[in-house]
């Protein structure tokens, strides 16, 4: 039941970040993005199974019960590697408005 | 512990070091140019020596590191074999041009503006991708690796590199995300993320209760990912927009450099990994055949379009663009043949590797005659151009070699490229002959499109009537001689091909010997 309900929400995740992408607002592409990437992140934890307890070894628990700590590794690496980025493309975002007057990217993009 | 640690041969990790050792103190020591440009001179010469010494040890057999002594699948190893060497080796070369270059055409105030703490910082992420021998981990070193070329890509900040730029990094960011996907699928279907260990499993997927269309699935999607980084038609959209726009010695390392790490990525996960699973298929086909059939449409489509759209540029900025799109499918259609005839795996990795090293030395001399040009003329538009053969010899010699390198005219360095890849579809026992013949066909068409492009470039803008805006410029000498450099590579290696040859063999042969990279990752000490 789990799976299902957290595959349904991937999926509309997903599919908003995907709508956002479409959007002619730069700011709307960029909150695209970024949604897609956590979309991504929350994929990655579900990739571990559901089973077991928190990755926390102690003397009473055996080892077979604890959730797979890899994936969670996994996601703290790819969120430190989204906030630079999303940094980055925020200030590039701030760039394109100084520059140009506007987020609409039929303006700056129709002018090439 | 420390005992064992001795033992251990610290090689592959060396290059590494040093790439982060000198961006980091070139960073600290931005206070004095003088410092800082003697430091990046320094750390670039040692990093090369480093890579020729890997290259050198390597040549036996591949060397792995496995970081903290954390045994194969449980750690992170790093694997340095002649394939992954050589790359990096060509790399290393190109970017040291590069960096040649830029001491004396970048201004001085903008190199203070970290410049070379950047382009070390791309170094190490080149050469974390090229070594690395865990799926994550190449994800991770493709983010350093990106994350420097943005931020090179804006360096000037104009408004048209800031268009570029965000361009580049909303399509990598997307790619980066589906490569996560993919990357995710991957661990959970086949419960690993060595190279080596996901080989290994599969070669025997009932073994490990792998769900092999599933792992199908996932490749294709890496897939993607790989053909979005190195600009395959039809994700080649970005590739013009952002050379045009970004520094020139920016756009040679992006074309010499950072693109060969994508097309490095696609090697070794198809024929290092996915290779095992071959005799286990998916209805009719393995998950290389379907990797084999999609390139060869891809690599096709990228000749034939790139060709087309280089013709009529007026800019030599897009038309190198265009060319290095035609040229990607050149280098690709090799691998589409490896990846469905397994007879002749090898030659056809032999040619994708000429071809590799041959358009990365010939692309970034072009991308840097280019940059000579718009510093002395102000434009890069073939319309303002003509006559430069007469009013800069070394630079129109440059220009001449690695025009025709790309092309492949005897006895130049690119003329070994294009014999290999036209033997593969002769080879009529594996081949059938209509698809022969239509192979063939393709590569002529793309090769005489490079023809006429080079040949379009060459009368417009270095034969001919000397224009008014070149008689009026002058052409400081200096950053010339970086660029014969290149063109003397071409030629040497055209010439010694007896000489470099067995560097490529052995390349080639590391490149797809799956069993000999288990067997160094998961079972060496």
């Amino acid at each position: 039941m789990t799976q299902l309900i957290l595959a349904l929400i991937l999926g509309s995740i997903f599919s908003f970040g995907t709508f956002l992408l479409l959007r002619r607002d730069l700011i709307k592409v960029i909150l695209g993005v970024i949604i897609l990437g956590q979309a991504a992140n929350i994929y990655l934890i579900t990739m571990g199974g559901f089973s077991g307890t928190v990755p926390v070894l102690s003397n009473s628990d055996s080892l077979v019960s604890i959730t797979n700590p890899l994936v969670q590794a996994l996601v703290l690496t790819a969120i430190v590697i989204s906030l630079g980025t999303t940094a980055f493309v925020l200030v590039l975002l701030l760039r394109v408005h100084d520059e140009h007057g506007t987020l609409d990217i039929d303006r700056i993009w129709g002018q090439l | 512990m420390t005992a064992s640690l001795s033992l251990i041969n610290h090689a592959p990790v060396v290059p590494l070091l040093i790439a982060l050792l000198t961006a980091s103190v070139t960073l600290l020591s931005r206070r004095s140019i003088k410092l800082t440009i003697s430091l990046s001179l320094l750390g670039m010469f040692a990093y090369v020596v480093s890579l020729l010494h890997l290259l050198r040890s390597v040549q036996h057999g591949p060397l792995v590191y496995q970081f903290s002594a954390w045994p194969a699948p449980y750690g992170i190893s790093f694997v340095a074999d002649s394939f992954a060497s050589l790359l990096l080796c060509i790399s290393a070369i190109i970017t040291a041009g590069v960096l040649l270059y830029s001491i004396t055409t970048i201004d001085e105030s903008k190199q203070k503006f970290s410049y070379h703490s950047i382009l070390h910082f791309m170094l190490f992420g080149v050469t974390g991708a090229l070594l690395t021998g865990d799926l994550f981990n190449l994800f991770v070193w493709f983010e350093v690796t990106l994350m420097t070329s943005y931020v090179l890509v804006v360096f000037h900040s104009n408004p048209k590199q800031t268009k570029a730029g965000m361009t580049y990094v909303i399509l990598n960011l997307i790619g980066s995300a589906f490569m996560l996907v993919s990357i995710g699928g991957i661990y959970a279907t086949t419960g690993t993320l060595n190279l080596a260990d996901l080989s290994l499993r599969l070669s025997q997927p009932d073994l490990y209760n792998i769900s092999v269309p599933s792992v199908l699935l996932f490749s294709m999607i890496l897939f993607t990912v790989f053909a979005l980084k190195s600009g395959l038609v039809p994700l080649h959209f970005w590739v013009p927009l952002v050379y045009q726009a970004a520094p020139s010695p920016v756009s040679a390392l992006l074309s010499g450099v950072v693109k060969k790490v994508g097309l490095y990525a696609m090697i070794r996960i198809f024929f290092t990994v996915f290779i095992s699973n071959e005799s286990t298929s998916v209805g009719e086909f393995s998950i290389l055949t379907i990797f084999g059939i999609s390139l060869l449409l891809l690599s096709s489509a990228s000749m034939i379009f790139g060709g087309i759209s280089a013709l009529s540029q007026d800019n030599i900025d897009n038309l190198l663009a265009y060319s290095s799109i035609s040229q990607m499918g050149f280098i690709m259609l090799p691998l589409s043949l490896a990846a469905l005839f397994p007879s002749m795996r090898q030659m056809a990795l032999m040619a994708t590797i000429i071809l590799t090293l041959n358009h990365s030395l010939a692309k970034a001399s072009l991308f840097l005659v280019s940059g000579c040009i718009k510093n002395a003329i102000g434009s890069a538009n073939l319309s303002d151009l003509g006559g430069l053969s007469r009013h800069s010899p070394i630079l129109s010699f440059s220009v001449f070699i690695s025009i025709f390198s790309l092309v492949g005219f005897p006895p130049l360095f690119g003329f070994f490229g294009k014999l290999h890849l036209l033997i593969l579809p002769l080879n009529t026992e594996s081949v059938p002959t209509t698809y022969s013949i239509l192979l063939v066909l393709i590569i002529l068409v793309g090769t005489i499109l490079s023809l006429l492009y080079s040949v379009r470039l060459w009368n417009l803008g270095f034969w001919g009537e000397i224009s008014p805006k070149v008689s009026a410029s002058t052409f400081p000498r200096s950053n010339q001689y970086v660029i014969l450099l290149f063109s003397i590579m071409l030629i040497s290696f055209g010439i010694g091909f007896e000489f470099i040859s067995p560097l490529i063999e052995s390349a080639s042969i590391s490149a797809i010997d799956s069993s000999g990279y288990i067997e160094a990752v998961l079972y060496h000490k």
